[in-house]
C-alpha cells in the first residue's frame, strides 16, 4: 500500500495530485477562517448540534442528581451504553494521531491534506471518550481517587487494575495529541496572523503563532520537535486502545478473557477512525470546496485502509469463534453460540454485515473513488463498530457463568440521550474549529506542491 | 505592515508559560498542606458544652481515673459518657449550688438527659473499639492527648485515616504497659524501642492483620 | 408516639447509628448534584453530633454492646432470642432451648423486627379514623360493657383468631364465666380444621399428627408442605435433615416421597416426587390404604403413578413402625382419617407420629365467621370486639362481612394495622407488636414461652390482655401483672417445688420457656367408625382444572402483607417476589395458550380475580395452584399492587380446593417479578447430585490442583482462614438464610419497580436449578459470596475497594468504592449488589425519589454494619462484624477463638443446619472436616478462583425401581 501511495504521488498522474499555486492555496484555506462570512448552512448545523449538546448536558446533570439507576444497567449487566460509547469514541479518537504520526514517520505525504482535521477529530473524540468512564461511576465526584496523589488516607490506587491504566493512557494520549496538533499548526497560525486584516484576528493568531517567523532556525526546530512528538505519539496510538482491550481481556468472563483483544481493539479503533475521517473529509471538502486539496486519491487510499481493517476484523471475529470452540471450555462455546443465536442475535449479525461483509465492496476502485458509496460504507462501519462494542459488553454480561444470574439489558431514554448528545457535542466542537483554524495544513501542502513542481 | 506586538511581548509570553507551570505546582502544594492542617482536620476543635466540664480540674487537679466516668472503656467499643447519676454521686454534695452545674441538677430532677457535643468523632463507616485498644496497651493519650491539661475538651489528633494507619502499621512506638495505659504524660527510663518490641510480643499483636481493611471497615 | 421517637433518636446518636450517609447529607447531595464533585475536598469542621447519655443507666447495660432477651413469636409459637442495641431490637435469633426452634427460625420470623418499626402501623386509638385517646375509649366503652355485664353479656361478641396465649385464653374463659351470654367467635383463615376433624374421625377427639421425622426411615408427604408450617416447620426440617447427612462415606438416610400438586420446598427435598392434581392425591391415598387392607381395592390410572405407589407401599410395608405418612391441611377430613388408619395399621402411630391436642380447642368448639354474620344480621350483637384479625380481607364473602359489621351497633378493632376491617369498625385500637408486649404463647407441642417487651410501645399500642381485662371488668389490667398472675397461680397449683415463684419466674424469663409444659400425646386408639364407602371415597374425575389453594409461605394468611422484606423475599422454587401467580403445568399452559406473565381470569363461587400465570415444570397436570395472603389492603393502600387476594374464591374458610372454576386468558401480559429467569441447568457444574450408593462408593477426597494463578500466592496457612461449607443434601430452600442476612446486614429493599429492572440487593440468594425434563428435579443452592482466594473482583478494582484480608475474607470497603462495577462484571458468581439508587433511604425506594426525614426505620439498622449509600457496590462479608466482634473479645481476654464461636447470620438461622462456617486452618474444626468430604466441590472450581465457600453435593437416596424417573444421581454424579 505504501509503495502504491508513493509512486502515485511522485509520478503525478493527471487529476491525481492538486495543481495550484501557493498563493491560491493559502487564500483558499485561510479565507475559510478569515474572510468568508458565516454561511447559513453552518449556522443551521451549529444550532442543531448546540441543541444536542444541551441534551447531553441535561442528561449528565440528571445523572448526577438521580444516580446511574436511571440507566438500563442491572445487577447482571452492570455496564451499558456509557462504556459502549466510551470504547467507540476512543476508537474514533485513534485514527487522527495515527494518520498524522504513523503516516508522517512513514513519509506518506498524501496525509498532509487530511491530518489537520483528523487530529482535531482525535482531540475531540478522546475528550468525549474521557468523559464516559467518569459519568459511568456510581460516585463520579470521587473519580480523583484514580489519581495517585498523596491523600490523608495514605492509600494509592490499585495499579493492577486496567481502569487505572485507562486513566493514564487517555490522559497522556490527550496531552500528546494536543501538543502534536498545536505544534503542527503553529506555522499556519503565523500565516493567518499575516493575512489577517482585523486587529483582533491579528492579535489572536499572533499569540497562537508564538512569534513564528518562518526563519530557517524556526523550521529546523520545528522539524525536530514535530518528528519527536510523532515518534512519541505512535506507540501511544497503540497503547491507548490496547489498554481499553485489557479492560475486558483481563477478566475471567467468557467472551472477554481472550488474548486477541488488545491488537483486535487497536485495529478496530483505526478502522472506525478512518471511517470517521472519510465522513468528515467528504463534508469539509464539499462545504468549503477544497476539491483541489482533498482528492479522489485520498479517498481511494483511505478506502484501502478501511478494506484492510475490514479484513483484519473479519479475521478477529473468526478467531474469537474458533477459540471458543478450540478452548473446549463449555462457557466459551456457549457464549459464541449465544452471540449468534441468543437474545441479541441481531446485534451480532448486523455488526458482521457492517464491519466485514459490506466493506468488501472496497475491493472495487469504483467504490473507493466515488464519494457517495464510500461515505455510506464509512457510516455503516461506524454504526457497525458501535454495535460491536455494544455486543462485547452486553453479550458477556447477560450470559455469564451463573444460569441464575442471566438477565437481559434494555437501554433507557437517558442512555440514548447521552449517546446522541455526545455526537452533538462532538459536531459542535468541530464546527467551531473550522471557523478558527485552517482545516488543511497549509505549510505541509506547500511543501508537497513545491516537491512536485520541481 | 505594522508590528502587532511590541518587543516586550516576547518576554511576556515566556513569563506566562512559566507562570502557569509554577502556579499549578504551588496550587497542588497548598492543597496538600491544607488537607493536613487543622483547618481540615479540626485539631484543636472545642465545642460549647451544656456544662463547661474541665478535664484539667477533674483529671489533672483531682486525679480522677478515666474509668470512673468512662466506665465501659475496657469492656465495650464505646468508652461511655457518664450518665447524670455519675456526676451527681459527687455533685449532690459538692458545689450543690454552682450555676454551671445547673444543667446537671436539672437533668437529674427532670430525667431529661444532658446533650453533650461530640468532639472526637470518626466517620460512621470507620469502626473503633476502645476495649481492645486499651487491652493491648494503647494509651488514651495516643488519640486524646493530654486531657489532664484541657480546661475544655479539645480534639488533640487529626484522626485521619493515615493517623490511624500509621499506628496500625507500627504500634510499638506508642504501646505502654497495662499499668500506664490510663496515665497522662507517662514516660519510661527504658529504651522505647525495646519496650515497644517487648509489648508487641507480650500482647500478641500481629501488624499484618491490623492493616486489613476489615479491621476498621464493615 | 413522638415521645418514643425522640428517645429513640437520642439512643441512635448514642449508639452511633452507622450510616455511610445521613439523610441530611443525602438531600445535600441531591441539591448539590454535579457540584458534589468537590464535596470530597471541602472538609473543615466535622458535622455536629450529640452524645446523649442515660440519666440513670439500667443495670446490666453496657453502652455499645448488644443484649439478648428471650421472647416468643405469637405467630409461630417458637421461642426466640432478640438482639437489642441500646434499647433497639434489631435482630431475632432462634432460642436453642425451645423444642420448636432449637436455635433456628423460619424466614418470616426474621422479618418481625421490620414490623416493629413499620411506619404503616396504626397509632394509639382512632374513632372513625380520627385520633383520640385510650382514655376516651375506656370512658365510653366501660359503660357499654357494664351494661352488657348486667344482662350477663347479652349482645357482647368477641372475634379472635386462634388463641395461643394461655393468659388470653384464661381471660376469655373468666369473661364467659362472668358473662355466659357473651358470644365468642373464632376465625382462622388458614385452618387445620380438616386435619383435626380427620383425627376426630379416627380417634374420637380432634388432634394434630406430629411426625417425628428424625425417627422415620420412610416418609410419604401427601400434599403436605410440612417445612413451610410456621408453627412446626422449623422443627420438622431439622428432624428431616438429621436423617440426610452424608458424612465420612456413611450416613443413615431416610427415603422421602412426596405426592403433591405444586412443587413445594418439602416436595423438592424428597428423593421421589409424584405430581398429581388434588383429586389424584385422594385417589393415591385410598389406593395406598387399600394396599394395607383399608377400604376397597383401588389403583392409580397412570403407569408412573402405579409404579410410584408400588414402591411407596413396599417401602412402608418393609419399615413398619419406622415409616410415616403425612397428610397436608389441604386434604379432606376423610383422607386424613384414611391416612391415620394407615399409620395405625403400620404401627407408625405413637412411634414415629404422635397425635397432639390442638393448642386452641376453641377452634373446634366455638362458632366461626358464618355464625357471626348470621347473629349480626339477626341483631343478636350490639357490641363486637375484633381481636387481631382481618375478616373483611380473609372472609369468603367480603361484602357480606362488611354488611355484618355495619349491622352491629358498636364495633371495636384491635390490631397492628389500619386494615379493611379496622376501617369498617367504629373504634380502631393499635395493638402492640410482640416486641412491645407481655404475653405467653404456646407452641404446637404445648411448650409455653413468655413474651417480654424489649421497647416501650412505639406507636402507643395497647395490649390485647389489657383490652380483654377491661371487658371482663378485671381489676388488674397491666399486661405484665396479668401474665405474671397466670403463672403464679399455675405454679402454686403445681406445688412449691422449684423454689420461690420469684426465682422460677426469673428463670422462665431468662430461659424463655416454661419447663414441663409440653403436651402429652393422645393415645391413638382407632374409633370403630370405618372409612367412608368406596363410591363416596373415590372422587369422580373432575373435568377442567382443579384449583389448589395454599397459604403463601411468607405472608401466610396475609398478616405479614405489609412486610417489605417478606414481599421481596424470593419464593422457594418460583423465585417470585411482590406478587402471587397461578401455577400451571406446561401441558395445561399449552392447553390454555398461556405462557409466563400472561394474565388469566379465574371465575368461581361468584367471585372473579385476574392474575398472571406462570408455567411451572413439575406442576401437576390438571392442577392450578394459587397462594393466599396477597393483595391485602393496609393503611389505605393495597400491599404489593402486583398481588391478588384469592380468599374470595373460597365458599368457606375451610376450603382448599376449587373445582369447576372458569379459567380464561384475558389477553394482557404482565412480566413476572422474579429474581431468577433461567432455571434450566444443562451443565452439571452448577449443582451436582450424587446417589447414596455412589456416595458410599466414593473413596477419600482427592483434591485436584486448581489452575495456576498469575497472582502471587498468599501465605494463609497461619492465623485464621475463614471458610464455609453448604450441604445441599440438607438445604430445603426455605429462604430463612436470605431473610436473616437481610436483617443482620442492613440489606435494603428495592421494590417491585426495581425488581422489574432486574435489580435486587440480597447478598445471599437461593438459586433454583431444575433439570430440563418431564418430571424435573429441583435443587436448591444458596449462593453467598464465595470469598475466592484468587478473587476476580480484586485486581480489577481501580481504587482498592475490593481487597483481600489476611484471614481470607474478600473485603468490600464501601467508603472507598466509587462504583465502577468492574468487580461485579468480573464476578463469575454474580454475588455482588449495586446501589443504583439510594435504596437504604427508604424501605421501598421509589426510583429517583429520596426521603427527606429520618424515619423510625433507621432504628432498625444494625449499628455494626455500614449503611451503604447510592453508587456503592456491596456484598456478603461472611458477617465480618460478627467475626470482628468475636475476635476483639478473644483479644481482650487474650485467648484464641474456639470453633463454632462465630456463627454467620445465615448459619445461625438455618433450620436444617446446612451451613457450616469456621477456620479451615484448624484441622479439628467442623468446616475443615467437611472440606475433606469426598462429595465436597467448589462452584466453577475450574476457573481457578479457589472459593472459600464450597458445597457438599446433594445426596439422593433413590429407590432402585424408580431410579429411571426423577431423582437419580448416577447419571449426573460423574
Amino acid at each position: 500500500m505504501t509503495t502504491a501511495a508513493d509512486s502515485s504521488l511522485h509520478a503525478a498522474e493527471p487529476g491525481s495530485a492538486p495543481v495550484v499555486a501557493d498563493r491560491g492555496l493559502s487564500r483558499d484555506v485561510s479565507d475559510v477562517v478569515l474572510e468568508r462570512p458565516t454561511s447559513r448552512a453552518w449556522l443551521i448545523w451549529a444550532l442543531a448540534s448546540l441543541a444536542l449538546t444541551m441534551v447531553f448536558a441535561y442528561a449528565i446533570l440528571h445523572l448526577f442528581i438521580a444516580g446511574v439507576g436511571i440507566w438500563g444497567v442491572n445487577t447482571s449487566v452492570v455496564w451499558g451504553l456509557a462504556l459502549t460509547n466510551y470504547v467507540w469514541w476512543i476508537g474514533i479518537g485513534n485514527a487522527g494521531t495515527l494518520i498524522s504520526s504513523m503516516l508522517y514517520l512513514t513519509r506518506q505525504d498524501w496525509r498532509s491534506s487530511i491530518n489537520r482535521f483528523a487530529e482535531a477529530m482525535t482531540l475531540f473524540a478522546a475528550l468525549i471518550a474521557g468523559l464516559f468512564p467518569i459519568l459511568h461511576l456510581g460516585r463520579p465526584w470521587l473519580f480523583a481517587w484514580l489519581v495517585p496523589y498523596p491523600t490523608t488516607m495514605g492509600l494509592p490506587p490499585n495499579f493492577n487494575s486496567p481502569l487505572v491504566w485507562d486513566f493514564f493512557a487517555i490522559a497522556v494520549y490527550l496531552i500528546v495529541s494536543l501538543t502534536f496538533w498545536y505544534i503542527g499548526a503553529v506555522p499556519d497560525f503565523a500565516t493567518l496572523r499575516d493575512r489577517a486584516r482585523l486587529r483582533r484576528q491579528q492579535v489572536f493568531y499572533g499569540i497562537l503563532a508564538l512569534g513564528w517567523r518562518g526563519s530557517a532556525g524556526h523550521w529546523r526546530r520545528y522539524e525536530r520537535a514535530y518528528i519527536l512528538i510523532a515518534a512519541l505519539a505512535t506507540p501511544l496510538v497503540v497503547s491507548v486502545h490496547s489498554v481499553v482491550g485489557l479492560d475486558f481481556a483481563a477478566s475471567v468472563a467468557p467472551g472477554w478473557n481472550e488474548p486477541i483483544y488488545p491488537p483486535y481493539f487497536v485495529v478496530g479503533a483505526m478502522y472506525s477512525g478512518f471511517a470517521m475521517v472519510v465522513v468528515l473529509a467528504a463534508i469539509i471538502r464539499s462545504a468549503f470546496n477544497l476539491h483541489a486539496y482533498i482528492t479522489e486519491r485520498h479517498f481511494d487510499l483511505m478506502g484501502k485502509m478501511m478494506l484492510f481493517g475490514a479484513l483484519v476484523l473479519g479475521y478477529s471475529y473468526a478467531m474469537e469463534s474458533f477459540i471458543g470452540w478450540y478452548s473446549a471450555e463449555d462457557m466459551h462455546l456457549s457464549i459464541v453460540v449465544y452471540k449468534a443465536t441468543g437474545d441479541y442475535w441481531w446485534v451480532f449479525w448486523s455488526l458482521i454485515a457492517c464491519n466485514v461483509v459490506i466493506p468488501q465492496a472496497l475491493w472495487f476502485p469504483a467504490a473507493r473513488r466515488r464519494i457517495l458509496p464510500l461515505v455510506v460504507i464509512a457510516i455503516l462501519i461506524n454504526i457497525g463498530m458501535w454495535l460491536e462494542r455494544y455486543g462485547i459488553i452486553v453479550f458477556t454480561l447477560s450470559h455469564g457463568h451463573m444460569p441464575s444470574g442471566r438477565a437481559d439489558y434494555m437501554p433507557t431514554v437517558w442512555d440514548w440521550a447521552l449517546t446522541i448528545g455526545s455526537l452533538g457535542f462532538f459536531l459542535l466542537l468541530f464546527l467551531v474549529l473550522v471557523r478558527l483554524v485552517p482545516i488543511v495544513s497549509m505549510h505541509e501542502m506547500r511543501k508537497l506542491l513545491r516537491g512536485r513542481v520541481q | 505592515m505594522p508590528q502587532i506586538f511590541s518587543p516586550k511581548a516576547d518576554g511576556l509570553a515566556r513569563l506566562t508559560i512559566w507562570g502557569v507551570a509554577i502556579a499549578v505546582v504551588v496550587a497542588l502544594g497548598v492543597t496538600f498542606l491544607l488537607m493536613r492542617s487543622p483547618y481540615a482536620t479540626a485539631v484543636g476543635l472545642v465545642r460549647d458544652q451544656p456544662v463547661p466540664f474541665s478535664h484539667k480540674h477533674h483529671v489533672g487537679g483531682l486525679g480522677l481515673d478515666c474509668r470512673y466516668c468512662h466506665a465501659s472503656v475496657e469492656t465495650s467499643a464505646f468508652a461511655g459518657v457518664p450518665e447524670t447519676e455519675v456526676c451527681m454521686t459527687c455533685h449532690s454534695q459538692l458545689w450543690t449550688d454552682a450555676d454551671v452545674l445547673e444543667p446537671v441538677r436539672e437533668s437529674w430532677a427532670t430525667g431529661a438527659p444532658i446533650r453533650w457535643q461530640r468532639v472526637n468523632s470518626l466517620p460512621d463507616y470507620a469502626y473503633f473499639d476502645h476495649s481492645v485498644h486499651v487491652a493491648k496497651g494503647v494509651p488514651c493519650e495516643a488519640c486524646h492527648g493530654r486531657v489532664d491539661q484541657m480546661p475544655l475538651t479539645r480534639k488533640a489528633e487529626p484522626l485521619t485515616m493515615s493517623f490511624c494507619v500509621d499506628c496500625h502499621r507500627d504500634p510499638a512506638k506508642r504501646l505502654r504497659p497495662k499499668s500506664a495505659v490510663f496515665a497522662m504524660g507517662w514516660s519510661t527510663k527504658k529504651s522505647r524501642a525495646e519496650l515497644g518490641h517487648y509489648l508487641m510480643k507480650a500482647n500478641g499483636i500481629q501488624t499484618e492483620t491490623l492493616t486489613d481493611c476489615s479491621t476498621c471497615h464493615r | 408516639m413522638s415521645a418514643d421517637k425522640h428517645t429513640l433518636v437520642d439512643r441512635l446518636s448514642r449508639a452511633r447509628q452507622s450510616g455511610a450517609k445521613g439523610p441530611s447529607r443525602r438531600t445535600a447531595l441531591k441539591l448539590m448534584g454535579a457540584t458534589a464533585a468537590f464535596s470530597s475536598l471541602a472538609g473543615c469542621v466535622p458535622p455536629r453530633e450529640e452524645i446523649v447519655p442515660y440519666v440513670d443507666m439500667p443495670e446490666g447495660m453496657v453502652p455499645g454492646t448488644p443484649l439478648f432477651y428471650a421472647s416468643v413469636s405469637p405467630t409461630t409459637g417458637c421461642g426466640v432470642l432478640v438482639e437489642s442495641h441500646d434499647g433497639r431490637p434489631t435482630k431475632i435469633e432462634g432460642n436453642p432451648d425451645h423444642p420448636m426452634s432449637l436455635g433456628a427460625t423460619d424466614a418470616a420470623s426474621q422479618a418481625d423486627v421490620l414490623d416493629l418499626y413499620d411506619p404503616l402501623r396504626t397509632e394509639a386509638v382512632h374513632r372513625d379514623g380520627d385520633l383520640t385517646s385510650w382514655g376516651d375509649f375506656v370512658a365510653s366503652f366501660r359503660t357499654r360493657v357494664r351494661a352488657h355485664r348486667e344482662q350477663s353479656g347479652q349482645g357482647l361478641a368477641i372475634l379472635t383468631g386462634a388463641v395461643r396465649s394461655l393468659t388470653l385464653a384464661g381471660q376469655l374463659d373468666s369473661l364467659s364465666e362472668t358473662m355466659p351470654e357473651a358470644a365468642i367467635y373464632r376465625h382462622e383463615p388458614i385452618s387445620d380444621a380438616a386435619t383435626r376433624a380427620g383425627a376426630a374421625r379416627s380417634f374420637g377427639e380432634p388432634a394434630l399428627p406430629f411426625p417425628h421425622l428424625d425417627r422415620a426411615e420412610i416418609v410419604l408427604f401427601l400434599d403436605a408442605n410440612l417445612f413451610a408450617e410456621p408453627t412446626t416447620g422449623v422443627r420438622h426440617a431439622r428432624d428431616f435433615a438429621a436423617r440426610r447427612r452424608a458424612r465420612g462415606g456413611a450416613g443413615d438416610f431416610n427415603r422421602a416421597y412426596a405426592v403433591e400438586s405444586e412443587t413445594t420446598t418439602t416436595g423438592a427435598s424428597c428423593d421421589h416426587r409424584l405430581a398429581l392434581p388434588p383429586s389424584g392425591i385422594d385417589r393415591f391415598a385410598h389406593a395406598l390404604a387399600a394396599r394395607f387392607g383399608i377400604g376397597p381395592e383401588a389403583g392409580m390410572d397412570s403407569d408412573p403413578a402405579d409404579r410410584f405407589l408400588d414402591q411407596v407401599a413396599a417401602d412402608l410395608d418393609g419399615h413398619r413402625g419406622r415409616g410415616a405418612v403425612v397428610a397436608g391441611r389441604g386434604l379432606p377430613a376423610e383422607i386424613h382419617d384414611v391416612v391415620n388408619r394407615i399409620n395405625v395399621a403400620l404401627g407408625n402411630a405413637g412411634t414415629t407420629i404422635s397425635y397432639l391436642p390442638p393448642v386452641d380447642p376453641g377452634l373446634d368448639t366455638l362458632p366461626g365467621l358464618a355464625q357471626l354474620q348470621d347473629d349480626a344480621f339477626a341483631g343478636r350483637i350490639d357490641s363486637l370486639v375484633i381481636l387481631d384479625c382481618d375478616p373483611i380481607y380473609s372472609a369468603p364473602d367480603p361484602e357480606r362481612m362488611r354488611a355484618a359489621l355495619e349491622a352491629v351497633d358498636v364495633t371495636v378493632h384491635h390490631g397492628l394495622y389500619l386494615d379493611a376491617t379496622a376501617k369498617a369498625c367504629d373504634w380502631q385500637i393499635a395493638a402492640r407488636h410482640f416486641l412491645e408486649d407481655w404475653s405467653d404463647v404456646q407452641a404446637a407441642d404445648g411448650t409455653v414461652a413468655i413474651c417480654q417487651p424489649l421497647t416501650r410501645p412505639l406507636k402507643g399500642g395497647r395490649s390485647v390482655h389489657e383490652l380483654v381485662a377491661l371487658m371482663a371488668g378485671d381489676a388488674v389490667t397491666a399486661p405484665h401483672d396479668l401474665v405474671r398472675r397466670t403463672w403464679q397461680n399455675r405454679f402454686e397449683q403445681e406445688g412449691a417445688d422449684g423454689g420461690s415463684f420469684q426465682e422460677r419466674w426469673r428463670k422462665v424469663l431468662h430461659d424463655g420457656l416454661v419447663p414441663g409444659t409440653g403436651f402429652t400425646p393422645i393415645a391413638p386408639e382407632l374409633a370403630p367408625a370405618p372409612p367412608a364407602s368406596s363410591d363416596a371415597s373415590m372422587p369422580p374425575k373432575t373435568d377442567g382444572l382443579e384449583i389448589a389453594l395454599s397459604p403463601d409461605p411468607f405472608l401466610w394468611d396475609g398478616r405479614r402483607a405489609a412486610n417489605a422484606w417478606l414481599q421481596e423475599l424470593p419464593r422457594p422454587v418460583t423465585r417470585l417476589v411482590w406478587q402471587n401467580a397461578m401455577f400451571l403445568s406446561p401441558h395445561d399452559g399449552a392447553a390454555l395458550d398461556v405462557s409466563d406473565g400472561d394474565m388469566v381470569r379465574v371465575k368461581t363461587n361468584g367471585a372473579t380475580i385476574e392474575l398472571p400465570a406462570t408455567v411451572q415444570p413439575g406442576q401437576a397436570v390438571g392442577a392450578a395452584s394459587l397462594h393466599l395472603g396477597f393483595g391485602r389492603e393496609i393503611a389505605g393502600q393495597v400491599q404489593n399492587a402486583q398481588g391478588v387476594s384469592a380468599f374470595s374464591l373460597r365458599p368457606d374458610t375451610d376450603t382448599w380446593r376449587l373445582t369447576g372454576a372458569k379459567i380464561s386468558k384475558t389477553g394482557d401480559h404482565r412480566p413476572l417479578l422474579r429474581t431468577q429467569h433461567d432455571f434450566d441447568t444443562p451443565d452439571a457444574r452448577t449443582s451436582e447430585i450424587v446417589s447414596l450408593a455412589d456416595y458410599r462408593a466414593l473413596g477419600p477426597k482427592e483434591r485436584e490442583e486448581p489452575p495456576e494463578s498469575l497472582y502471587p500466592e498468599r501465605l494463609d496457612d497461619e492465623g485464621y482462614a475463614w471458610a464455609m461449607v453448604i450441604d445441599q443434601s440438607a438445604c430445603i430452600g426455605c429462604g430463612a438464610c436470605v431473610a436473616a442476612c437481610q436483617a443482620e446486614n442492613n440489606v435494603p429493599v428495592v421494590g417491585p419497580e426495581e425488581i422489574a429492572r432486574n435489580r435486587d440487593m440480597h447478598w445471599l440468594r437461593v438459586d433454583v436449578h431444575q433439570t430440563p425434563d418431564e418430571t424435573p428435579e429441583t435443587r436448591f443452592q444458596p449462593v453467598p459470596c464465595m470469598q475466592c482466594e484468587k478473587a476476580p473482583c480484586e485486581p480489577v478494582c481501580p481504587v482498592e475497594a475490593s481487597v483481600h484480608d489476611h484471614e481470607g475474607l474478600n473485603d468490600q470497603v464501601y467508603n472507598r468504592c466509587i462504583g465502577t462495577r468492574f468487580c461485579q462484571s468480573n464476578c463469575p458468581y454474580k454475588v455482588r449488589r449495586f446501589n443504583f439508587f439510594d435504596y437504604a433511604g427508604d424501605p421501598i425506594q421509589e426510583a429517583e425519589q429520596t426521603p427527606t426525614e429520618p424515619s423510625l426505620l433507621q432504628a432498625l439498622k444494625n449499628p455494626d454494619v455500614t449503611v451503604r449509600g447510592r453508587g456503592v457496590m456491596e456484598k456478603c462479608t461472611y458477617c465480618v462484624q460478627r467475626i470482628s466482634a468475636a475476635r476483639r473479645d478473644a483479644k481482650v481476654d487474650g485467648r484464641a477463638l474456639a470453633d463454632g464461636e462465630i456463627k454467620t447470620a445465615c448459619q445461625a438461622v438455618c433450620p436444617t443446619q446446612a451451613i457450616t462456617f469456621g477456620d479451615k486452618n484448624d484441622p479439628g474444626s467442623a468446616v475443615s472436616q467437611l472440606r475433606e468430604e469426598p462429595h465436597e466441590y467448589a462452584l466453577f472450581g475450574h476457573l481457578g478462583t479457589r472459593p472459600r465457600t464450597t458445597y457438599l453435593k446433594r445426596v439422593v437416596n433413590a429407590a432402585p425401581d424408580l431410579a429411571s424417573d426423577g431423582h437419580d444421581g448416577s447419571e449426573e454424579s460423574g
